[in-house]
């Protein structure tokens, strides 16, 4: 089994409060939606930010915390639904302004806020099987520019981020003990842009605001949520996938120091602790000063209940995310 | 108790306001706090009430009390 051996992250320094959001979608509206979700401020990338520039400032800052020597990498994988160029791989970008060397593989992963346990399952495997000895995992989303300006469901929600994880197949540090992942195809319009690849191009009509029943404003050229839907979905497909990983690992929520979830919003996250009687001490948020940060936002809680002293040897970690797909996907950790 | 009725009750319950007189053409454009945050809560609400439970498309489809009742009265 791989260990997570160290963590580090990178936010963007413009801060968007709510009272920021008042001009836009009214006082009324934002206080309601804010409210449910926790949330008081995002940090938002600026002109010239982007997730390969997060990226870039979080895994430098790795290295010099963490004493990590760049040419010891030999497998580089960023998960992200929002990189800077389709063509090439941001990966092979990443590699060359953090001067990894030639036999490094690097590659992208296509996945949204259930991209963390993904790639942890992917960077697990390929450091077991020997392909591999040293792995960075980057998670970068920068989901606000792929937002309407208009839409205040969306916008109210989400910010941006990007996380450095290094792992090794040597202990001490977070041993990933179990992967469970999932998909529900069926779900998958719930959470789209629909115009933005081959089937739909990103032109002509597809500009047109589309005025929802609820008052919200989108274009099928930026991202498009159906928030009751998804919330629904994740309000009991989440428990019950969680329910079947413990099963499966032989865990229980009792054995668990922590149950990090998905930062989707505050109201969402006390609904899945409730149905999973979850106490209170086994609880962790980190969302109300940075929102939803899509990808990003699993292992930034992860990140920062590291920084903030909640984890220690010994401890049972199950970390969950659920996003468009729809997909799912927890991770047994045990920090040794 | 008609089915509208035993909504109307949760309607007036979720969005705050006794003065709602519920029809199958109502929707969140007739009224302000109708927004997607009060839909969930609205779904869970009637789910709890009629003891049933909503796939993730129908949830989708709720454009008006109509909607609603699609899933509602088959039963």
């Amino acid at each position: 089994m791989a260990y997570i051996k160290a963590m580090a992250y990178s936010l963007p320094e413009t801060r968007l409060t709510n009272e920021d959001l008042y001009p836009r979608f009214g006082e009324k509206a934002v206080k309601s939606i804010t409210k449910m979700a926790g949330i008081t401020e995002r940090r938002v990338t600026a002109p010239g930010e982007t997730a390969l520039s997060l990226a870039t400032q979080a895994a430098l800052k790795l290295f010099e915390e963490h004493g990590c020597d760049p040419k010891s990498i030999d497998l580089l994988i960023f998960v992200s639904q929002t990189g800077d160029y389709q063509v090439p791989a941001n990966a092979c970008i990443l590699h060359e302004r953090l001067g990894l060397r030639e036999n490094c593989a690097c590659f992208d992963i296509n996945q949204g806020c259930s991209a963390f346990p993904y790639g942890l399952s992917v960077a697990n495997s390929m450091l077991e099987t020997g392909v591999a000895s040293r792995a960075l995992l980057i998670n970068a989303d920068v989901v606000t520019q792929l937002l309407y300006p208009k839409d205040r469901a969306l916008v109210t929600l989400h910010g941006d981020a990007a996380v450095a994880t290094l792992l090794d197949c040597s202990a001490p540090g977070g041993k990933l003990c179990g992967f469970h992942l999932g998909t529900d195809g069926t779900g998958w319009r719930h959470i789209q842009i629909p115009c933005c690849g081959a089937d739909r191009q990103r032109n002509g009509v597809a500009g047109e605001e589309i005025v929802t029943e609820a008052g919200s404003v989108a274009t099928n050229k930026h991202l498009q949520m159906d928030g009751p839907a998804v919330f629904h979905f994740s309000l009991y497909k989440v428990p019950e996938a969680i329910q079947q990983a413990l099963t499966k690992w032989h865990w229980t929520v009792d054995d668990c120091a922590l149950v990090l979830l998905h930062q989707a919003n505050k109201t969402m996250v006390e609904m899945i602790y409730r149905a999973l009687n979850v106490p209170a001490e086994k609880q962790f948020y980190f969302m109300e000063k940075v929102g939803n940060v899509a990808g990003a936002s699993s292992p930034l809680l992860l990140s920062q209940a590291l920084r903030q002293g909640k984890i220690k040897s010994g401890d049972k970690l199950l970390l969950a995310a659920f996003g468009n797909g729809l997909s799912w996907g927890a991770v047994a950790i045990e920090w040794t | 108790m008609t089915t509208l009725d035993r909504l109307q009750t949760i309607f007036q319950d979720v969005l705050d306001d006794p003065s709602i007189q519920l029809t199958s053409e109502f929707s969140p454009a007739a009224h302000g706090d109708w927004d997607s945050v009060a839909t969930v809560r609205l779904v869970l609400s009637i789910e709890n009430e009629f003891n049933i439970r909503f796939t993730t498309d129908q949830v989708a489809s709720i454009k008006s009390v109509k909607d609603i009742l699609a899933v509602v009265e088959p039963l």
